[in-house]
């Protein structure tokens, strides 16, 4: 007998449609699978021979032989144990064939029969609704991640047995309820508030700025002068993810298979710091399947990179491409993926070896060569994406502890970053732009039009410190967010100064 | 090729015997006081290349072999041809362009390769020297001091290094003044590199390159400190603005003292590490000087022909400014000086008073009114502008550190600081 089950494969983030051909005859009973399987869907047929007895049912005495189409891509990983174990029910005779059309399978099964938790049943899902089946069938465990995708019937199992049952009408499984994006949101205070920081008014308005536009922040400051906590304070400041935002990031971290069983759809924006002895592959993306990279984690978030010198060369110019197209087209032998990576980055630095340049008490003991090669360790290009630089002084130690009474706390900086993000979301969402980082140099030329006396400053100062063309973009870009934040229509000269003083930073600290 | 071939490719014409001293100064090991010593003992150039042999070994074994090896017909010639190449002059020790202060040294060069203008007999020479990696303040105030001496007449000498170095340079062609780099490798080797604009700048604003090394040869360490003695020795007067304990810097003042040399410098704050240096020579002596009045006061140069307010915006306008060395050309009797006590100079006294301490705030006020009279500031300052140029000029620190002072937030500080910046209020 011959049976098919629709299932899918991933494609970077992407599913693509992955036929499960089943066929049963007479014979020399075996087991044969073909469509290039790597080990882990090889090792089903154990998992899927196992499953069927201890679910109650016979598995077939035959010669069975199960291709996964199209046959010239390589499939990966344990998700096709159920659509295998329903072909082979089929097949035998268990289920009704018609029972299984328009339905999507995937799941990988434990050997008493019960379903366990595969990754990228978010993008199954979405597939599944763009596609048009005519329901899901997935593991319970991947319930909650894929709980906000609506118009598509999920339907949850939690063994083979139930999916049987339900296939030939015995028990229905109850298809799941569409949860509203607004309701998985939480209200949790964060884990670091601004409160705590003291002083350091000109990073914090740093901060705001870069959190209301997702522009690049550099911190360039002494040790212990509070650069990651200020770091560490960022996420707490940033503004709510949209639905179509969450739903991108979470997708990333279903097919990386990061979501533990219990997660619903990730709600806060990530914050990723990698050690400053991450590889180029970590960061970007890569290795032999291709996988994501720390920068697409930190998708719609922030990547964060504390001692920024310290990392190896090669890997921040890596990082050059992506934080310039948002997103990292990672190629290896056996795959080519795109992967999005819009991410904030977040970098902190010391200005020399010692830490101690340009401090006061003639502390710094290096050499006028190694301030310059530790700066230099930084490449122009990279430090020309970087919208905003900042200096951050260094505060007494016991100052940090306890809450600045004058300082506001992080609900109220959230708040104004919020303002500022939903206009800029009202003008661009119709253009898939959802802050300004994101506008292009067409874009700007249409929403940061300057009247005469700002594009006066702007010319003088491009003149003078002979900005390049991206330095005057980003110049501008960030002169909008700074009139977001001010909630005007127009780009004043006030704004397009504030904005240039963080493009012009070096004087404070950085040769 | 034969010598006067040699000369007429070339732009310049040389005498026989300049010929040879071309070739005897380049050899490499003959310095200033070993060519002295073999002029004085075989009477001229044309004489050591005439005359040589094993007796000349008293000069040093390896000097003498290297004489040896370059005395070779082509080799001179291509030498000199190297001069022509460079589009560079050669100045003799007697010549009158000749920068007259350098003359008066026992070690001298014989002869300085010159590109741009090759009269280096300016009546005034300042130099100004100090670290290549310059806070803000240095800068500054360089520039100022700089453009103030140019101003009013004087050269700046300094070396064309990074930072203040190039920041004194820039700061005299800026003023429409006269600037003389001089060099430890080749007036044609644009050292370092990242100088180009500069070097183009200076040649065709009326400055000088000079160096006692012959065209092509390449910047090496050991070149530097002997560089130094020359912009000491060229210059009246050495300024040091800011530099570490060991430094190029501390070398130049320091054969500024042998020289028998005025060194200035500039105060610093005391846990700045760039005033490691100036301060430990105040320490020992130097002397500390805030502005460019208080180095023509110390070099008994005044500035004459300006009228009774005699202020620092005169000194910029120059138009009117001469020099007189008090007791050189009696255009204001010592008698006269005597007679009229010091403080009641009125240039002294307008400018002491500038500078003095605990008067920041009366300091501001005169500097505010001095902005408004600048000419191409259109607009005064407005009231938030005011306030944090007055905050910036007591001290600045960083932007942390206004806001505290001001009471206004950061984002308001940011924008004012661009704008007075952009307007060259402050830089």
């Amino acid at each position: 007998m011959f049976a098919q089950v629709m299932s899918y494969g991933l494609e970077g983030m992407d599913g693509y449609p992955v036929t499960v051909d089943v066929n049963c005859s007479g014979g020399v009973p075996r087991f044969s699978l073909v469509g290039l399987p790597d080990a882990a869907v090889k090792e089903s047929n154990e998992r899927v021979r196992a499953a069927i007895r201890n679910s109650g049912m016979r598995y077939p005495v035959a010669s069975v032989v199960v291709n996964l189409a199209p046959a010239n891509i390589k499939k990966i990983g344990a998700m096709y144990d159920l659509p295998i174990a329903v072909g082979i029910l089929i097949a035998s005779g268990f289920i009704e064939p018609e029972a299984a059309r328009g339905i999507l399978f995937v799941g990988e099964l434990a050997l008493d029969g019960s379903t366990r938790q595969t990754p990228g049943a978010l993008s199954g899902a979405l597939f599944a609704r763009e596609k048009g089946y005519r329901a899901m069938i997935l593991p319970e465990e991947n319930t909650r991640e894929v709980q906000c995708v609506n118009r598509v019937e999920l339907l949850p199992a939690r063994s083979l047995d139930q999916v049987v049952r339900h296939l030939n009408g015995e028990e229905r499984i109850e298809p799941l309820e569409a949860v509203s994006y607004e309701s998985l949101r939480s209200s949790k205070k964060p884990e670091k508030d601004l409160r705590y920081v003291r002083g350091q008014q000109q990073a914090k308005r740093a901060l705001e700025i870069a959190a209301a536009g997702a522009h690049n922040l550099l911190m360039v400051g002494p040790p212990g002068s509070g650069k990651t906590m200020l770091a560490e304070c960022m996420p707490g400041i940033l503004p709510d993810m949209t639905f179509e935002e969450a739903l991108e990031v979470t997708r990333i971290y279903s097919v990386a298979g990061r979501l533990a069983s219990g997660d619903s759809m990730l709600t806060e924006r990530p914050f990723r710091n990698p050690h400053h002895t991450a590889s180029a592959a970590s960061l970007v993306g890569g290795g032999k399947d291709a996988s994501p990279g720390e920068i697409s984690y930190a998708h719609h978030g922030i990547l964060f990179l504390d001692e920024l010198p310290e990392y190896d060369t090669r890997v921040l110019e890596a990082l050059r491409q992506p934080l310039e197209n948002g997103a990292v087209f990672v190629s290896r032998v056996r795959a080519q993926h795109a992967y999005p990576a819009r991410v904030m980055l977040v970098a902190a630095m010391n200005p020399c070896k010692c830490g101690y340049y340009g401090q006061g008490g003639g502390r710094c003991r290096c050499s006028p060569q190694s301030v310059a090669q530790y700066q230099g360790r930084v490449s122009g290009p990279l430090l020309d994406r970087i919208d905003i630089r900042v200096a951050v002084r260094s505060v007494p130690v016991e100052a940090l502890s306890e809450p600045d009474p004058k300082a506001e706390d992080s609900q109220t900086v959230r708040a104004r970053v919020n303002a500022a993000r939903s206009r800029q979301i009202a003008r661009g969402a119709s253009v898939g732009v959802y802050s300004n980082a994101q506008l292009d140099s067409r874009m700007l030329r249409e929403i940061c039009a300057l009247d005469d006396e700002p594009q006066r400053v702007l010319s003088l100062a491009t003149e003078r410190y002979q900005l390049s063309a991206r330095s005057h973009y980003r110049v501008l870009r960030v002169a909008r967010t700074i009139a977001d934040l001010a909630d005007e229509d127009r780009i004043g000269t006030r704004h397009i100064s504030e904005a240039l003083a963080y493009r012009l930073a070096d004087s404070s600290g950085m040769a | 090729m034969t010598r006067a071939a040699a000369c007429r490719k070339g732009r310049m014409k040389f005498t026989r015997e300049q010929y040879f001293r071309i070739w005897l100064a380049g050899v490499e090991g003959i310095g200033a006081r070993r060519f002295a010593a073999l002029l004085e003992k075989y009477g001229s150039a044309e004489a050591v290349w005439e005359d040589f042999g094993e007796s000349m070994k008293w000069i040093g074994e390896s000097q003498w072999l290297a004489l040896s090896a370059a005395r070779n017909r082509d080799k001179a010639a291509s030498m000199v041809e190297s001069i022509a190449k460079a589009n560079a002059d050669v100045i003799f020790r007697d010549d009158p362009g000749y920068p007259k202060m350098l003359r008066d040294l026992d070690d001298s060069p014989p002869l300085l390769y010159v590109k741009g203008r090759a009269d280096l007999s300016d009546e005034v020479c300042v130099s100004i020297v100090g670290t290549r990696l310059p806070s803000d303040y240095g800068v500054r105030i360089t520039r100022e001091i700089a453009g103030d001496l140019a101003r009013s007449g004087a050269a700046i000498v300094s070396g064309f290094a990074r930072g203040i170095d190039s920041a004194a340079h820039h700061a005299a062609l800026d003023a429409g003044g006269r600037t003389i780099a001089v060099f430890a490798c080749g007036v044609d080797v644009v050292y370092p590199p990242e100088n180009g604009a500069l070097f183009e700048r200076l040649l065709t604003s009326g400055g000088s390159i000079v160096s006692e090394y012959p065209p092509g040869t390449s910047p090496m360490s050991g070149r530097f400190p002997a560089r130094n003695r020359l912009i000491s020795g060229i210059s009246r007067g050495t300024l040091v603005v800011e530099g570490r304990w060991r430094s190029g810097a501390k070398i130049t003042a320091g054969c500024a003292v042998d020289q028998g040399r005025d060194v200035f410098i500039l105060p610093g704050a005391v846990d700045a590490p760039g005033s490691e240096l100036p301060n430990r020579l105040a320490r020992e002596g130097a002397r500390v000087i805030t502005c460019a009045l208080d180095i023509l006061d110390d070099l008994n140069l005044m500035v004459l022909n300006s009228n009774k307010r005699a202020n620092k915006k005169k000194v910029e306008s120059g138009a009117n400014v001469k020099y007189a060395q008090a007791g050189d050309k009696p255009v204001q009797s010592s008698a006269d000086k005597k007679a009229e006590p010091e403080g009641n100079n009125p240039v002294n006294k307008t400018i002491k008073k500038k500078r003095s301490a605990p008067a920041a705030e009366e300091k501001t006020e005169e500097k505010a009114a001095q902005i408004q009279e600048l000419p191409g500031l259109a607009r005064q300052l407005d009231a938030e502008q005011a306030l944090v140029y007055k905050a910036y000029m007591s001290g600045y620190t960083d932007v942390d550190d206004l806001v505290e002072r001001t009471g206004m937030d950061a984002a308001s500080v940011n924008t004012v600081l661009t704008m007075l910046n952009l307007e060259g209020i402050i830089q």
